[in-house]
């Protein structure tokens, strides 16, 4: 009854109106950086590397798991596709390494989230540097253009 | 010749039974401080789970099974061609602060033994001291091959099973005990050197039959090995080798002394077979190195694998797999050649004549007995063709269809039905044609 349940659960189809525009990975002003490299995004959001280059422990966050923004990031970030993404998260969590960034609910709630953990990183969609900066979030690598 | 039924590891197994106490006694009050010091001890729980519900052609042919690894029961594999791939499992998680968490998995699946023992896969303790140093204690995954740690996931993999001439022979996919790892690196490349002791066990089924003497208990301490990852970019390479020792006989061979014992005065020789066939004390050493570099679309995987024992009964040869795959949006196509080497013989004569009276029941004792070396053997090669299909978030569907060729006596993975009571199954080397779905998700 579980295995069936499981299975015909509701298909979570990508959202249609899918956004576009460019991505930013963002921090918390306290951890004192000003920039990252695309692969030290990438190192930091696919569990590879736990600490940011000037050694401030890290802690990546992600949007809901069939989110659009989820998907351009990733797709973008590592020129896989998510599924390949998701593949390799299962890898890492069933095997009991490392468990794939927390998600959350909305952007808010990462907003939330980054300006009150020194220790956060998290990616929005594109929001005014200058905005960001007056709640204490630095823009530090910014994926695609307009 | 070596006395198999000697004791002389108790020692040495009673002393790592009190360091396991020691341990167990130490964890367990630290445990105990963090609870109390955790308030929220049981709120933000991360509940996840796996399944893979799968159909293979295992009953296709009278005289060979499709089997996914020696712990499946034969005939039951033969009658239900959906439990070869079908599995379901779930996973709770619980980060009890920056440094500290606990993991525990549970798998249900085809097994010879499905206790609830059995199917708890993960249970285990984690401190991560640093960046750079951690602590595992409790039950982990065997990680010495690629895919050993996650081969339950089948929506982590993109084959519809590990290969089986690779993977289908290793008994233990879990062990007790402790794991330490030591990471180093920077952005561009990362090392995780890791060595683990522990004792594991497990039930298989050799030959066909579901009785007492085909469903072999075997378990083994201590297991211990140690092994290094290294990742730069899309490429990662892991080299691991380990040991284990068993610790007893199974009762297919505990059945094998009592029957030539009566006969040892005619035929001594067959002493000499049975204890060479015997388990308990030997050991089994097993290295490898595994590839996978994954540009762009492209996905490129391979592994090679020695494995040597030090008595007759054991597995003893190298085991390859290549693997090459090509994304087309949701469409993966794959093709995997594996190959199985095993380098093990028969070496002893027929029994000498003794009486006409005699002589038939010797011989056919002689054929058995040479016979029982095909059950262990894992000599055979396969050419898989596959898709993955991500069809929707999360969710897999994968069609394989495997050609597999089968060398002279090769039962050891594949068995064949037709297992007479008494006298040889004499297979020659032939080949087969399976195919496979499964629909994988996680969650």
């Amino acid at each position: 009854m579980i295995f069936l349940s499981l299975i015909i659960s509701p298909f979570s189809w990508a959202d249609s109106d899918a956004q576009t525009g460019a991505i930013q990975v963002i921090i918390n002003a306290q951890a004192e950086l000003s920039s990252l490299s695309r692969k030290q995004v990438m190192s930091l959001f696919l569990g590879r590397s736990r600490n940011f280059p000037n050694t401030l422990m890290a802690k990546a966050f992600d949007h809901k798991v069939d989110s659009d923004i989820r998907k351009r990031f990733f797709e973008a970030l590592t020129g896989k596709a998510i599924s390949d993404i998701d593949a390799y998260w299962a890898r890492l969590r069933y095997s009991g390494r490392a468990s794939p960034p927390k998600e959350l609910e909305d952007v808010d709630a990462v907003l939330k989230e980054v300006m009150n953990n020194k220790y956060s990183i998290a990616y929005v969609s594109e929001q005014d540097p200058e905005t960001l900066a007056k709640q204490g979030i630095v823009v530090v690598y910014t994926l695609g253009s307009h | 010749m070596k006395n198999r039924c000697s004791y002389r590891h108790k020692p040495y197994t009673k002393r790592i039974s009190q360091l396991y106490t020691l341990l167990i006694f130490f964890l367990l009050s630290c445990f105990g401080q963090i609870v109390h010091a955790q308030a929220s001890l049981f709120t933000d729980w991360e509940l996840t789970g796996f399944g893979t519900l799968g159909y293979a052609e295992s009953g296709k042919y009278d005289d060979l099974i499709l089997k996914r690894n020696i712990t499946q029961r034969s005939q039951k594999i033969e009658d239900h061609g959906w439990l070869v791939d079908s599995v379901l499992g779930l996973q709770v998680r619980k980060e009890l602060d920056a440094h500290f968490d606990i993991v525990g998995q549970i798998v249900a699946k085809e097994r010879a033994n499905n206790s609830f023992d059995n199917s708890i896969e993960m249970a285990f303790f984690r401190y991560q001291s640093d960046e750079r140093w951690s602590f595992q204690f409790g039950r982990m995954v065997l990680d010495t091959f690629l895919l050993s740690d996650h081969r339950d996931v089948g929506y982590s993999y993109h084959s519809v099973r590990p290969q089986t001439e690779f993977y289908g022979w290793i008994p233990y996919s879990n062990y007790d005990g402790l794991k330490v790892g030591f990471e180093f690196g920077d952005f561009d490349s990362s090392v995780r050197l890791e060595a683990f002791v522990g004792k594991t066990k497990a039930t298989v089924n050799i030959g066909y039959n579901d009785n007492q003497t085909s469903n072999n208990y075997v378990k083994s301490a201590p297991i211990m090995g140690g092994g290094v990852t290294w990742q730069v970019d899309d490429f990662m390479l892991r080299a691991y080798i380990a040991r284990f020792r068993f610790t007893q006989n199974t009762e297919a061979i505990n059945a094998l002394f009592a029957y030539v014992e009566p006969i040892k005065g005619f035929w001594p020789e067959a002493v000499q077979i049975a204890e060479d066939f015997s388990i308990e004390d030997a050991e089994v050493t097993y290295g490898s190195i595994g590839f996978e570099w994954t540009p762009g679309p492209w996905f490129f995987q391979g592994e090679f694998s020695d494995v040597s024992g030090d008595y007759f009964g054991s597995y003893d040869g190298q085991r390859a797999y290549l693997q090459v795959g090509h994304r087309i949006g949701d469409f993966l196509p794959y093709i995997t050649y594996s190959y199985s080497w095993d380098q093990r013989d028969f070496p002893y004569d027929p029994p000498a004549p003794v009486s006409p009276a005699l002589d038939p029941t010797l011989q056919a004792l002689y054929a058995v007995l040479k016979d029982n070396l095909s059950s262990g053997l894992v000599d055979q090669q396969s050419i898989s063709l596959g898709v993955r299909w991500d069809l929707a978030s999360r969710k897999a569907l994968k069609l394989q269809c495997d050609y597999a060729t089968i060398g002279d006596n090769s039962l050891g993975i594949y068995p064949t039905p037709d297992t007479p009571e008494v006298g040889a199954r004499n297979w020659q080397k032939d080949s087969r044609t399976w195919c496979s779905a499964t629909f994988d998700w996680v969650f």
